[in-house]
């Protein structure tokens, strides 16, 4: 059967695509996750409570200590693993992430601006123990309350790691595929420290900024929410809900709602409003917040209505606009475009029509002096 | 440049074993695959006591050698990650890529592989789990990042499992020696049953059945319940070139914590973890009632006694199986993915909260 030049040229188009498709890929991609099983954090961490502990048959400390008084907290650390490794033992300040759950493994030297008693500055120490394969090691430390006229909760914790087991795991290298994922483990032990009659202070709420900025690829507004007061919000009775306005204008613009969070004493936290899709505009806007504790039933029950004014700047809102799928407002290049086709057209229907009576002077003159000739 | 009719013959004829040969390798690649998929699905062998300890142990588990199993401690609490497989990513391809199939079938080895298990003898409140991802690195040259997006857990893809194991109702689970238990380094301990002490007399002994009913896997624990129906955890690779022990600000971006928002369909209590605790009522003669009515046992071990609302909480190891295809992906962006062998590192963060609850 003869193929037609046509077909020729398609055929060799398509096969060329499909060997460049197919075996590019088998060249080229072949890139796999490894198919290794699960693994295990090969240490076990268990906190020793100090004789003040409240709550037992727990993982975390909790307890009560007086001006002056010293707990003394300690961690047993299990080597599950078949040679000798390092543990290393971080005290910690108890922070609030973005979702409303507290931290104990914030590692960072940055501080909240309320806070008043730092955990990791009442004694802890950060150490590193070494443990036999499958031997038990001990960090004892020791959390002394100052004599001083602080009333409240103190959270912080231990954060605790191995760099012998970390390393081994950065070792570790896919034998036969080509995109591995591994496995780190780390253990956070949070303690609670009530000092004086902590339910004089409640936790309290204000909003310290309001910032444009990018999340997930969107343009979003940041609000900074603090708890200035040495008290904590637990059992997840938290809701917030933020929401924008243009200023001066009661129509709601976006709004964002997290639930069931709690809030640790002299923390922070960031709750963003996303744009979307839309198009950030520069201009001037207001951020309503509205933070509500319990049920309306609840003893409890708490609403805190806070409000900031903030300027969203035109090369803020730019930097923002990076969203790849941003639903632009393209009404002004419309315009734009209709306005340069009208004139364009206009321009053209001049010349068309100027060039037609050119033409038709032009032409009409030889004909005539052929008429004479003849 | 003209092309004439016979050189285009010869084009094509060559265009044509260009695509019969990379087809051949394609479907030969498939067949490399379909080879590993055998090997990884090997059944376990042993007795039900065995394969509860493989569960929630590494790699070995999956080509039979057992090791220490599950390695209970008296209030300890020990997590074991999945590992996850996304199959074949294409130097082209982009956008989602689900963890691929090849797991989808919840035997037992492909539940120990794709399983995040936490094992807690601690208080039924106050332990969650934390997670964040780093950068996907090229191996050789870790300067140069695989342009992964986010990766997503989908716990509402996901199926709950949990195990309590049985004691004699005699027990008093509190004065258990529990270190052991589930540690089984002597073949002979393959009975079904296994020998308990007392901590406190370790003279005494008593038979001891490891709560797998005869009939079924450890892993049929399965909750029934859509209580586990959580939302996507999404997480954004993070930079971790400097320190990997440091999570810090990445850990408190909001996508960073595994929440599980669900109730508990029994006490209406609200979990505070991507992995639900069971949290049956109890009545004094520790015979948890909720466990009666999810799983027929009457009897449970480990019991921590009566919280303040009068609950007892029940004590065992908790799964959640990411078998499913769609259970977790990774994004891909638009970048053209420079070939090559890539690892990223996943770290897990087990915490225990005074706040928790």
């Amino acid at each position: 059967m003869e193929i037609g030049w046509n077909s020729q040229k398609f055929l060799v188009k398509f096969a060329i695509l499909w060997a460049m498709v197919l075996g590019g890929s088998f060249i080229f991609g072949q890139q796999h996750v490894a198919a290794a099983s699960n693994s295990s954090a090969e240490f076990q961490v268990k906190a020793i409570p100090p004789e003040q502990q409240t709550t037992q048959n727990t993982n975390f400390f909790s307890f009560d200590l007086a001006h002056g008084q010293t707990a003394q907290l300690g961690l047993t650390i299990t080597n599950n693993s078949n040679a000798t490794q390092t543990f290393k033992v971080k005290p910690t300040v108890g922070v609030t992430n973005d979702q409303g759950t507290v931290l104990y493994s914030d590692t960072s030297k940055t501080r909240d601006s309320s806070l008043k008693l730092d955990f990791t500055k009442l004694g802890p120490e950060v150490k590193t123990i070494t443990v036999a394969a499958g031997q038990t090691g001990t960090y004892t430390t020791s959390v002394t309350i100052p004599e001083n006229n602080f009333t409240g909760a103190i959270v912080g914790g231990f954060y605790i790691n191995s760099p012998s087991l970390n390393e081994a795991a950065m070792k570790k290298k896919s034998k036969k595929n080509s995109v591995s994922i591994r496995n780190v483990y780390s253990y956070a032990i949070g303690a609670l420290i009530n000092v004086g009659d902590v339910s004089t202070i409640q936790p309290n709420f204000r909003i310290r900024t309001v910032k444009p900025t990018v999340v997930n690829q969107k343009g979003a507004v940041v609000t900074n929410i603090q708890n200035f007061n040495a008290n904590y919000v637990s059992g997840r009775k938290l809701a917030m809900t933020a929401r924008v306005y243009k200023r001066g204008s009661t129509e709601k613009l976006f709004d964002n709602t997290v639930l069931n969070m709690n809030f640790a004493p002299n923390s922070n936290m960031n709750l963003p409003v996303s744009w979307g899709n839309t198009e950030m505009e520069a201009g001037n806007y207001t951020m309503k917040v509205t933070i509500t504790r319990g049920l309306k039933s609840d003893m409890d029950h708490k609403v805190w209505h806070l409000t900031k004014n903030f300027t969203i700047t035109p090369a803020q809102a730019s930097r923002a606009n990076q969203n790849p799928n941003l639903k632009k407002n393209y009404m002004w290049l419309i315009i734009l475009l209709v306005v340069v086709l009208v004139l364009l057209v206009s321009v053209l229907l001049v010349y068309v029509y100027k060039r037609g009576k050119q033409t038709n002077t032009s032409a009409g003159k030889p004909q005539q002096r052929r008429k004479r000739k003849k | 440049m003209q092309v004439t009719s016979g050189k285009l013959s010869s084009l094509a004829k060559l265009a044509v074993g260009l695509f019969s040969m990379s087809a051949a390798a394609f479907f030969s690649l498939s067949n490399v695959q379909a080879d590993s998929v055998d090997t990884a699905g090997a059944a376990l062998s042993g007795s039900p006591s065995e394969q509860v300890n493989q569960i929630a142990t590494d790699d070995t588990a999956a080509v039979g050698e057992s090791q220490a199993g599950i390695g209970f401690e008296d209030g300890g609490i020990r997590i074991y990650a999945p590992s996850f497989n996304f199959g074949s990513l294409f130097a082209f391809s982009k956008g989602e890529q689900s963890v691929d199939g090849r797991y989808d079938q919840e035997t037992p080895n492909n539940l120990g592989r794709r399983s995040l298990v936490v094992n807690d003898y601690s208080d039924t409140d106050g332990w969650r789990v934390n997670v964040g991802i780093g950068l996907f690195r090229k191996v050789d040259d870790s300067s140069k990042v695989l342009d992964v997006q986010h990766f997503t857990l989908r716990p509402g893809k996901t199926r709950l499992y949990y195990g309590t194991p049985q004691i004699p109702g005699t027990l008093d689970p509190q004065k258990v020696n529990w270190t052991g238990v589930y540690q089984y380094t002597d073949s002979s301990q393959s009975n079904g049953s296994i020998e308990l002490k007392d901590k406190n007399n370790p003279n005494s002994s008593a038979e001891v059945n490891e709560g797998i009913p005869s009939t079924g896997l450890p892993w049929q624990y399965e909750d029934p319940s859509t209580a586990h129906d959580a939302a996507d955890v999404v997480l954004t690779p993070f930079n971790d070139s400097v320190s990997s022990d440091d999570l810090s600000d990445n850990e408190r971006k909001s996508d960073a914590y595994l929440q599980d928002t669900s109730q508990d369909a029994e006490t209406q209590a609200t979990h505070t973890s991507l992995l639900n605790r069971w949290l049956g009522k109890a009545d004094s003669s520790l015979t948890l009632q909720g466990a009666t009515l999810r799983n027929g046992f009457q009897e449970v071990w480990g019991s921590d006694g009566q919280d303040a609302s009068g609950y007892y909480h029940g004590k065992g190891w908790w799964g959640l199986s990411f078998n499913k295809p769609g259970s977790a992906t990774i994004t891909l962006g638009d970048s053209v993915h420079e070939t090559g062998q890539y690892q990223a590192t996943i770290y897990w963060v087990l915490t225990g909260d005074p706040l928790g609850n």
